[in-house]
């Protein structure tokens, strides 16, 4: 009763050939790959007892059929020994230095090879090398060149991996059974296939040779492809800045945002770096850092929209506090960019940092997460409040400037008859307002054997705001003024759209504080064409930089506050105009769908579009259309399965008494035979859509006449 | 018809890739190209130099393979019917249609179900010139009963290198019944009896106890009018009914159960996978035994019921020519294991049968109280009982000892056809 059907997939396929060829195939593979990790790892040794065991293995008849568990059991029992082979003799000499894991990857190499030597032995039911054999390769050939090589040592492994490539390939060729070929046998396949190896041994050295010697571009170019702004993002507010750092900043992606500030009144000048020393044109901070321990939030700073734990700086001075919301960049995480006099901070951070020029950095930020802080109106006027160390810093020219004697005359013409510290100040800035000129390019001499801020004093070239702050700082403190070099960005541009006040990275800036014996005091030295201002950004930039920072406070707010979020929305969509407007727009496109739609469906359901009816259909269809309102308020609404006929029966049953409605049951049967016959004339249709006009204002006229009466 | 569910077009192109595109010496390739490419970290060791002899490889067999892809015309197909265990083959010729010669032909059938098994994929034609023909064999080896709708045959060429395949040929196979195997029992100890059968003939064939006329008697208002003897009627000036000897057969029902508890919990299938290739041994050998027994009462002029207690109750009558013993086999290669148990809701289904049932022969794969009650509610209805339990070890309660005619088998004991009697 069992229906059967025979195989037939015996001889004449070329079986025996096949598998022999593989097995060659797998032996000299193999034999590669010993050798291969062999001249990486310059063992001899066990190279050429493995390539023995393979060889016995590959001609000798000897063979095991081991059961699945003994062959996981074959499988264990290698790892364990060359696990106590790697206990017992760890270090091979060309396997150290890179990694600490290189010595285990050389006994994995060996692992792999002795497992594919294993499989010689092996007598399977099909008499065939399994498929993975060469992907045991793989993994032996990746962990033996875990290696630092020579020139020579990578051209070499380079073509024993071509080899490779070359032998794997004819592995897999082999691993099907072909059918005998009759006649005379063709030449075109094996040609083809020897190309095609040729082509990847080709392509494989050429891309090898590419990636080996342009890695460091290639890097540099996935770098900047995935983000951008990452190069040059922190250049002008690290710990050591060198002159031209800001200038890199201002030049490199000058329209990007930098920093979207919230606050009441125009942030101007935002510090991310003070500096206190100069050297060999590099300026760095020698003021020792505190770190700021979590306080509970006073009541009297106005909440923040995102999340965070608040910090002290110092105690508020007055009952009321300005905030200061500031969202960076995403590439300026690790400086908080503040104002002076800074009281609270309030951040996502768990250890933000102050230094003792109020500089605030946290090295923990998400990049890109918001911060506030909190000013107040008071001055701080009571002393410089630093260490005499630091003041002796902070007073102290470079070497080179006091030895200078033109430098020198220079400052004794500057402060010629200036005692206090507010008249050199002045004298200062009328100097550079007299005589400076501005360029973002300054074309320092090649082989300047003295410092560039130097040479600047000097010759007075046009340069950009490092210069004439640097300078600055050294003319007052060759004046005995008090005084520190500060990188920031100056904001006067300010988005109509929100409010929000808009850094650019054109907006860096760098300039100086000075203390002039009551508080510390802001000096801008460099000429006003070099000043930071507010450009002229086009109106849809401008919106879309509105909506980009609505949107990224919007995910801020999200974070914090979840679906509250949500109830917020609805406020701000019904409250703004923009909320409103957006409201309008929506229900115009939601409109303009549905209408859209509802065409769709009835070209759907007609199977034609309004655009392809003749004018004499659409001439009737308006005509019936205008009838259809008329009449519904004596039968109701004609029903689309109704027909025209049905509904001239449903009309004239209420129709009795009155002519009106007789007219319209007549004007239902023509239409209904002119509208479906084979040819109508234009004056027939005419003549129809006149009498339905007519009819229309009789049967408005009847209905008016017909409530007159009900209410009467 | 069934909506097809709607599938990403990344997803539908990594389900090609992975299941026709790459051969196993492919995936193989294109796992380690993964694998090598941390070696693009740095290239101070040369572990780069691999991934990129690798990606060539990948690259341009890929490319050579589209280029060689070949224009095929298949005819051929495969038997439609096969008992499990049994391989089916079939031969297939292939003819180039193209211009160029075709390299390296192989037949491939994706997604085929996991009971079924490609034998020998490896066989390939090397070169099939242009409006040359060859043909290439199919085997497919079935490893469990059941219906199934294969899907295409895709000829392909696997040059260069049996790496990738290309050809978009399709060839469709059709539907595959694989009835389930048994052995033929030499006898069967029915415990028979009669019972009436109120369908009567409809529910019978042509041969038996066909409805015998006694007599016409008077009309009694509320029986059915087809009964009325007209010209009895006309003569006597009053309705008169004809009347018939009523009918009595032997009625067996087989029931088969095919309760298959889970492993772990209710989303355990997503962990262990649904049935076996081979299916569960206990159920395969229980529809296996439900084979015979249909076959052995086949022979017989007894009517027979097959209730299938599965997630709905599965119910077919044959015997005395209502439907061949080939519908049988159709019937037992379709049924399913349930994984819930299922007595609770298919024993009043069954009970309402039972009025007319002679005879129950009940294939349980365990004995617990479910089935505990529905075998009471069997001997109570007054059917003569049979049960056999097919089980490897100890069933769930003891076996009840007020039972009398219970057997208890192995599946190895079925599976071997060391079950001739019954």
């Amino acid at each position: 009763m069992n229906v059967s059907a025979r195989p037939s997939t015996e001889a004449p396929y070329g079986f025996e050939r096949s598998r022999s060829l593989q097995r060659w195939l797998a032996l000299f593979l193999l034999c590669l790959e010993i050798g291969a990790t062999g001249y990486l790892g310059k063992t001899v040794v066990f190279s050429l007892v493995l390539m023995s065991v393979t060889v016995a293995g590959a001609l000798s008849p000897l063979r095991f059929r081991p059961s699945r568990q003994r062959s996981y059991d074959l499988i264990a029992g290698l790892g364990i020994l060359f696990s106590v082979k790697y206990l017992v003799a760890p270090d091979n000499l060309r396997y150290v230095g890179l990694l600490p894991s290189q010595q285990i990857a050389f006994t994995v190499s060996q692992f792999f090879l002795a497992l594919q030597a294993a499989q010689f032995f092996i007598d399977r039911p099909d008499h065939r090398m399994p498929v993975y054999f060469p992907a045991l390769g793989v993994g032996a050939l990746v962990c033996a060149a875990i290696v630092e090589v020579t020139a020579q040592e990578r051209e070499i492994f380079q073509l024993l991996c071509a080899g490779f490539a070359a032998l794997s390939a004819a592995f897999y060729d082999a691993s099907r059974r072909f059918s005998p070929t009759r006649g005379r046998r063709s030449v075109g396949r094996p040609v083809a296939a020897i190309i095609t190896l040729v082509l990847v041994s080709i392509a494989g050295w050429t891309t090898a040779t590419v990636l080996h010697r342009y890695e460091k571009q290639m890097d540099r170019f996935v770098m900047q492809f995935l983000d951008p702004r990452a190069e040059g993002g922190e250049i002008g507010f690290s710990d050591e800045v060198r002159l031209g750092s800001v200038s890199l900043q201002k030049s490199t992606a000058a329209d990007e945002i930098a920093l979207r500030v919230q606050c009441p009144s125009p942030p101007t000048y935002l510090r991310g770096g003070a500096f206190d020393v100069y050297h060999d044109q590099q300026w760095s901070s020698s003021s020792s850092t505190r770190v700021l321990r979590k306080e509970n939030r006073p009541h009297v700073l106005p909440e923040a929209v995102h999340g965070g734990n608040c910090f002290r700086i110092s105690n508020l001075r007055t009952p009321s506090a300005n905030r200061y919301t500031i969202w960076p960049s995403r590439s300026l995480s690790r400086n908080l960019f503040t104002p002076r006099d800074v009281r609270y901070l309030e951040a996502a951070t768990e250890l933000p940092m102050v230094d003792a020029s109020g500089i605030l950095r946290a090295e923990d930020t998400v990049p890109g997460a918001p911060y506030s802080v909190y000013t107040d109106d008071a001055f701080d006027q009571d002393t410089l409040n630093a260490s005499d160390e630091q003041k002796q810093k902070l007073s102290t020219p470079p070497d080179w400037a006091a030895s200078d004697p033109e430098i020198r005359e220079i400052a004794d013409r500057i402060f010629q008859g200036k005692t206090e510290a507010r008249e050199k100040i002045g004298a200062v800035i009328n100097w550079f307002r007299t005589r400076g000129r501005y360029s973002l390019e300054v074309k320092v001499p090649d082989g300047l054997l003295e410092d560039s801020v130097q040479w600047f004093l000097k010759e007075n070239p046009p340069a950009h705001c490092e210069f004439f702050a640097s300078a600055t700082v050294v003319l007052l403190r060759m004046a005995g003024v008090h005084c520190r070099y500060v990188t920031g960005f100056l904001i006067t541009e300010q988005n109509p759209y929100g409010g929000s006040w808009t850094a650019r990275n054109r907006d860096a800036h760098a300039w100086v504080e000075a203390w002039d014996g009551t508080s510390w005091i802001v000096i801008e030295t460099t000429p006003s064409e070099g000043i930071p201002t507010a450009a002229g950004i086009g109106t849809w930039q401008t919106l879309k930089e509105y909506v980009v920072g609505r949107t990224q406070r919007i995910r801020a707010v999200w974070q914090q506050r979840r679906f509250g979020l949500i109830g917020d929305l609805v406020v701000l969509l019904l409250t703004t105009p923009f909320g409103l407007a957006y409201l309008l727009l929506l229900t115009l496109i939601g409109i303009l769908i549905s209408r859209r739609r509802r065409l769709l469906r009835i070209e759907r359901m007609s199977g034609r579009s309004t655009d392809t009816l003749s004018p004499e259909v659409v001439q009737l269809q308006s005509a019936v259309n205008r009838l259809d309102k008329a009449v519904r308020h004596f039968t109701g609404r004609r029903s689309p399965a109704e027909t025209l006929h049905s509904f001239a029966s449903r009309l004239n049953s209420v129709a009795a008494g009155s002519s009106e409605l007789q007219a319209a049951v007549s004007w239902y049967r023509r239409y209904s035979m002119l509208r479906y016959a084979a040819t109508r004339s234009g004056e027939e249709v005419d003549a129809l859509e006149e009498e339905a006009k007519g009819l229309v204002r009789s049967l408005k006229r009847l209905r008016r006449n017909r409530l007159v009466v009900k209410r009467g | 018809m069934a909506r097809r569910r709607y599938v990403p077009w990344t997803l539908r192109y990594w389900r090609y890739l992975w299941r026709f595109k790459l051969t196993p010496g492919g995936r193989l390739l294109f796992w380690s190209v993964l694998l090598t490419a941390a070696g693009l970290a740095t290239v101070i060791i040369p572990v780069y130099q691999v991934f990129c002899v690798l990606l060539s490889t990948y690259l341009i067999v890929w490319l050579v393979n589209l280029l060689f892809r070949p224009s095929l015309l298949t005819k051929g197909q495969l038997p439609h019917r096969v008992t499990a265990g049994d391989e089916v083959a079939g031969e297939f010729q292939l003819t180039n249609v193209s211009w160029r010669p075709a390299y390296d032909l192989m037949l491939w059938v994706i997604s085929l179900p996991k009971s079924l098994r490609l034998k020998s994929p490896d066989l390939a034609i090397p070169r099939l010139g242009p409006g040359q023909s060859a043909t290439l064999p199919l085997v497919i080896e079935t490893r469990r009963r059941g219906v199934y709708e294969l899907p295409d045959l895709r000829p392909h060429s696997t040059f260069p290198f049996n790496l990738m395949r290309g050809g978009a040929t399709r060839h469709p196979l059709g539907v595959l019944l694989v009835v389930p195997r048994f052995h033929r029992l030499t006898e069967i100890d029915v415990p028979a009896g009669l019972r009436y059968q109120p369908g009567g003939v409809a529910l019978s064939s042509h041969v038996g106890e066909s409805p015998e006329y006694i007599g016409n008697r008077e009309y009694i208002p509320g029986e059915p009018a087809r009964r009325l003897d007209f010209r009895s009627w006309a003569r006597l000036a009053r309705p008169v009914v004809r009347e018939f000897h009523e009918e009595y057969y032997c009625r067996i029902a087989l029931i088969l159960d095919t309760y298959i508890p889970r492993r772990g919990g209710r989303y355990s299938d997503l962990l262990w996978g649904t049935a076996p290739p081979e299916g569960y041994p206990e159920l395969e050998s229980a529809i296996s035994l439900a084979a015979s027994v249909a076959d052995s009462l086949a022979a017989t002029e007894h009517l027979i019921d097959i209730f299938a207690a599965g997630p709905e109750l599965y119910v077919f009558r044959a015997g005395r020519q209502i439907a061949h013993f080939d519908n049988v086999l159709e019937i037992l290669a379709s049924v399913e294991a349930c994984h819930v148990n299922p007595f609770e809701k298919v024993g009043p289904a069954v009970a309402e049968e039972l009025h007319s049932i002679t005879t129950a022969i009940c294939i349980f794969l365990d004995w617990d109280a479910s089935r505990e009650t529905m075998v009471r509610r069997i001997i109570e209805a007054g059917c003569q009982l049979k049960l056999i339990i097919v089980r490897d070890g100890e069933t769930s309660l003891p076996l009840p000892s007020d039972l009398s005619d219970v057997t208890l088998l192995t599946p190895e004991a079925i599976t071997s056809g060391g079950v001739d009697y019954l």
